[in-house]
């Protein structure tokens, strides 16, 4: 389609450029003799009012429509990019009153804009497109003004403004050769708009003038003889079209290349992906039957295309027990968390030999259909990451909570009493109950709040409440504690140790904080680059590590942090082993 | 949400003043003498500077906008040079037939676009979304005056369900007024509908892509009770965006539609003006228009308010 649409642009550039020697006929001459021809050998698309050959007509307003789209964006760049990058330089008040004139006169319609300007300067082709360039230069120097600030703002960090560069260098040299690109992209869109209002001035009389022909200036004399052939009106209107439409094909595409890809997901979250049982299916190493093992899973792979995230890892948690994943960012360590919690989404693909959950009658995950799926995920309470991003900004807490609870009740076929437990009081009374449990003082406060209106150790607690709505047998936590700060972070982890204790779930708890895991953690499982490189006890991976990269991750625990030093004083053997580990190592000075 | 309504109003107003002292400024640079425009090529050089005298474009630019804005904001937009009639009656007579059509391919734009970009987000991926994106791409590209010539020549002259020209006031016949209005709103509103289309479709991958829809499906709701509770209320903020931008282009549209339809709007009436050099009548539309895009501006700005709580707390 991009390729198809680089075509008609050329073409139009093509007849453009060698239009007056192609043109069949005159196009400014006829005679009347002629006048409103039908298409036929003579005049292949017929001839207009005054007997003109159409077709010749058509080739010439591709010279006016391409003269007239370089005009206008030409104008605009130049005005628009000039004025935006001089104010978003030079800053300060020049930049706040001009900022203020831009948009006040970007509050007038650009074709209003227009017409005003040719009412004081006259008609014409130039000076019609010059008076698009001006409306045009409004937006341009919003966009050039927005760019140059963001490159300052880089500038000075890399501090080539501080070593004394001039700013007319610093413009020159730093500023516009990185914004040339998204300027160029917006010039593509003016120009496309610049060729419609051309036409769409020509044809009220205000653009280019009779007899040169115009696409607009066809459409207005079709107008004319709309009646005795209407068919005049289709050649200029579908040029028109086409090169719209191939400008703005090849505009979209220039921005797509410009943000990258993203795109190749439309559905983002919504449509979790099922997972195969991969090629190397056929091992003979039974399941282990132990009824205390809640998860269980063999040979994990995840790949992103061809980039492979996650490389046969093997994972068991047992009833009860915390295992931390750890490893840094990359690791696929998140990968493998969502996957199973089954909410893995395209562009990855899964495959597993076994992703079994017990706790009750066993699930699998490996080749399920979208209704095991949903009862999977109905048993795997997940905690995510960032916990304000995670939660609907639109809805209430207590809003977001009823949906869960409502959503479980009518998953799980368990419940025969269905009209009691759907009562919207009986379920008020349960969003009380999981807000308490959280440790969320004021429940019945906090349910009508949205999460813009609540502080980010907050929504982690309501996260966690999410997650506990479900009654899940495996809690599945994302960095639950990475976006929040330090005392926070030992709140939640405090929480998260009595939810444990309370309700004897299993726990899969993902961290790139050997520290934090080691707070929480029975055992821990160290990934590296989406290979398992060192599983085992806490206190053993943390003393002995055997492989020189959980070393690494060692050492790089940080220490005497002031939040888990005073207010989560090491409450578990193994915690207070990582804490005194870490301070041996520091050299004495 | 008066505090946030009274601060928009107040961001509003200087808005306005600039766009009508921008305009002011550059229909100074107009060689068009007004004494000219309404005494013709005749009159002796007295008369003429009588004239200049009388209607006060001799005075100071500035003096002359202040004493326009003052007699603006009172609703009174000057005289006409070309006849004795106040700017302020012309506008108003025109402007019913202009606000009409633009209103009506406002609704004709997000009657279509907004099901459309639904349908197409909704199914994101799927067959029907290159389909629709296509057809919201091609709708946009196609100048809304070439589509009503369109309509003019293939539905109107041969069948007889729309006239091809002319305009009633609704005041006299609602059922004629509609039936007038409809081919204009529709040709102007298809190009619209493409903008909404596209926005709405974009808004809902864009919402898709965000975290706490991931939340919902770990949550166990179903995919249209988050397609059509989660993701469109929050898809619909980027939309009344929208609106701002397109009532802009379709205001702009309205005044060339209005030619091929014959309409006697604002277009006529501006266009007249250019051709006689009749400054004040541009300058009253321009305020006009700016004015309105205003009200436009703040009216979307308290829909905001109400679709994203967030706005009103702020």
């Amino acid at each position: 389609m991009v390729k198809l649409s680089w075509g008609v642009l050329v073409l139009v550039g093509a007849l453009a450029l060698l239009g007056p020697w192609i043109t069949p006929y005159d196009p400014t001459a006829g005679s009347v003799a002629d006048a409103l021809a039908s298409p036929g050998p003579e005049h292949w698309l017929g001839t207009d009012y005054l007997g003109r050959d159409t077709l010749s007509r058509l080739i010439d307003g591709a010279r006016v429509s391409t003269i007239a789209g370089f005009e206008a964006t030409a104008v605009a760049v130049v005005l628009g990019g000039g004025l935006g990058m001089v104010i978003g330089l030079v800053g300060g008040w020049t930049d706040r009153i001009v900022m203020r004139i831009v948009e006040g006169i970007s509050s007038i319609p650009a074709v209003v804009l227009a017409i005003a300007i040719i009412a004081a300067l006259g008609s014409g082709l130039t000076r019609s497109m010059l008076a698009v360039g001006i409306a045009f230069a409004m937006g341009m120097a919003r966009l050039a003004r927005g760019l140059t600030m963001a490159e300052r703002e880089r500038l000075y960090v890399d501090g080539a403004r501080v070593v004394g560069a001039s700013r007319l260098r610093l413009l020159r040299v730093h500023i516009a050769p990185n914004i040339a690109a998204p300027m160029g992209v917006e010039a593509t869109l003016v120009f496309a708009h610049a060729v419609t209002i051309e036409a769409a001035l020509s044809f009220l009389g205000l653009g280019t003038q009779p007899p040169a022909a115009s696409w607009g200036v066809m459409l207005s004399s079709a107008q004319r003889t709309i009646r005795e052939a209407p068919f005049q009106s289709i050649p200029p209107g579908l040029a028109l079209v086409l090169t719209v439409l191939a400008l703005n094909i090849v505009g979209d595409a220039l921005v797509r290349r410009r943000r990258g890809v993203g795109l190749d997901n439309p559905t983002g979250y919504l449509e979790p992906i099922g997972i195969g049982s991969g090629e190397g299916k056929a091992e003979s190493n039974p399941l282990c039957t132990d009824p205390a093992v809640l998860l269980q899973a063999r040979a994990v792979a995840v790949r992103y295309g061809s980039m492979v995230a996650v490389d046969g890892v093997d994972v068991t948690v047992k009833a009860g027990e915390v295992v931390a994943l750890v490893g840094e960012s990359g690791s696929g360590k998140t990968s493998l968390a969502m996957s199973l919690a089954g909410l893995l989404t395209p562009p990855a693909a899964c495959s597993a030999e076994v992703i079994r959950l017990g706790g009750g009658a066993p699930l699998d995950l490996v080749d399920a259909d979208p209704g095991v799926r949903a009862q999977w995920r109905g048993r795997v309470g997940v905690v995510f990451q960032e916990p304000s991003a995670a939660l609907n900004p639109l809805q209430t807490v207590g809003r977001q909570l009823r949906e869960v609870i409502e959503a479980q009740r009518r998953l799980s076929a368990r419940h025969r009493d269905r009209a009691n437990t759907m009562n919207p009081r009986v379920i008020s009374e349960e969003i009380v109950d999981l807000l308490t449990a959280v440790g969320l003082r004021d429940p019945e406060d906090v349910a009508r709040l949205r999460p813009g209106q609540i502080s980010g150790g907050m929504a982690q607690r309501v996260m966690i409440a999410l997650a506990l709505a479900k009654s899940p047998t495996l809690l599945i936590a994302d960095e639950p504690t990475t976006a929040l700060d330090v005392t926070v972070q030992a709140e939640i982890i405090e929480l998260l140790k009595r939810l444990c204790r309370e309700r004897e779930f299993g726990v899969l708890f993902v961290t790139h904080d050997l520290g934090v895991a080691g707070e929480l953690a029975d055992r821990v499982v160290v990934m590296f680059r989406g290979e398992v490189v060192e599983s085992g006890p806490i206190d053993q991976v943390v003393l002995h590590p055997s492989h020189p990269y959980t070393a690494a991750l060692v050492a790089a625990v940080p220490r005497n942090e002031p939040g888990r030093a005073i207010l989560a004083p090491p409450a578990t053997a193994a915690e207070a082993r990582v804490l005194d580990m870490v301070e041996d190592q520091e050299p004495v000075s | 949400m008066l505090t946030v309504a009274l601060s928009r109003l107040a961001a509003l107003v200087p808005l306005v003043v600039v766009a009508s002292f921008a305009a002011f400024l550059l229909l100074q640079l107009t060689a068009t003498d007004p004494a000219v425009v309404r005494l013709g090529e005749a009159a002796t050089d007295d008369a003429y500077a009588a004239f200049r005298h009388e209607i006060g474009v001799d005075r100071p630019v500035l003096v002359q906008y202040g004493d326009w804005l003052v007699n603006a904001v009172q609703g009174d937009f000057g005289t006409s040079w070309t006849n004795s009639t106040p700017v302020s009656e012309s506008l108003a007579a025109r402007f019913p037939v202009t606000l009409s059509i633009t209103v009506g391919a406002l609704v004709v734009g997000l009657a279509i676009g907004i099901p459309a970009g639904i349908a197409a987000g909704i199914r994101a991926g799927r067959w029907t979304d290159p389909l629709l994106t296509g057809s919201a791409s091609l709708g946009q590209a196609i100048p809304s005056f070439w589509l009503a010539l369109l309509l003019v020549a293939y539905l109107a002259m041969t069948t007889s369900w729309f006239p091809a020209t002319g305009y009633v006031s609704y005041e006299r016949d609602v059922g004629e007024w509609l039936r007038s209005i409809t081919l204009p709103s529709t040709a102007l509103g298809l190009a619209s509908a493409g903008a909404f289309a596209r926005q709405t479709r974009a808004g809902f991958v864009r919402v898709l892509h965000e975290p706490y829809v991931r939340t919902a499906v770990a949550g166990g709701l179903s995919r249209g009770r988050i397609l059509w509770r989660t993701a469109l209320r929050n898809a619909s903020v980027p939309v009344v965006t929208t609106i701002a931008g397109q009532a802009a282009v379709l205001v702009g549209g309205a005044v060339i539609v209005e030619q091929v339809f014959a309409l006697p709007g604002l277009g006529q009436l501006v266009l007249n003006a250019i051709r006689n050099g009749d400054m004040p009548l541009v300058l009253g539309f321009v305020a006009l228009m700016a004015l309105l895009m205003a009200i436009i501006q703040f009216l979307l700005d308290l829909t905001y308010a109400l679709v994203d709580p967030r706005v009103r707390a702020a």
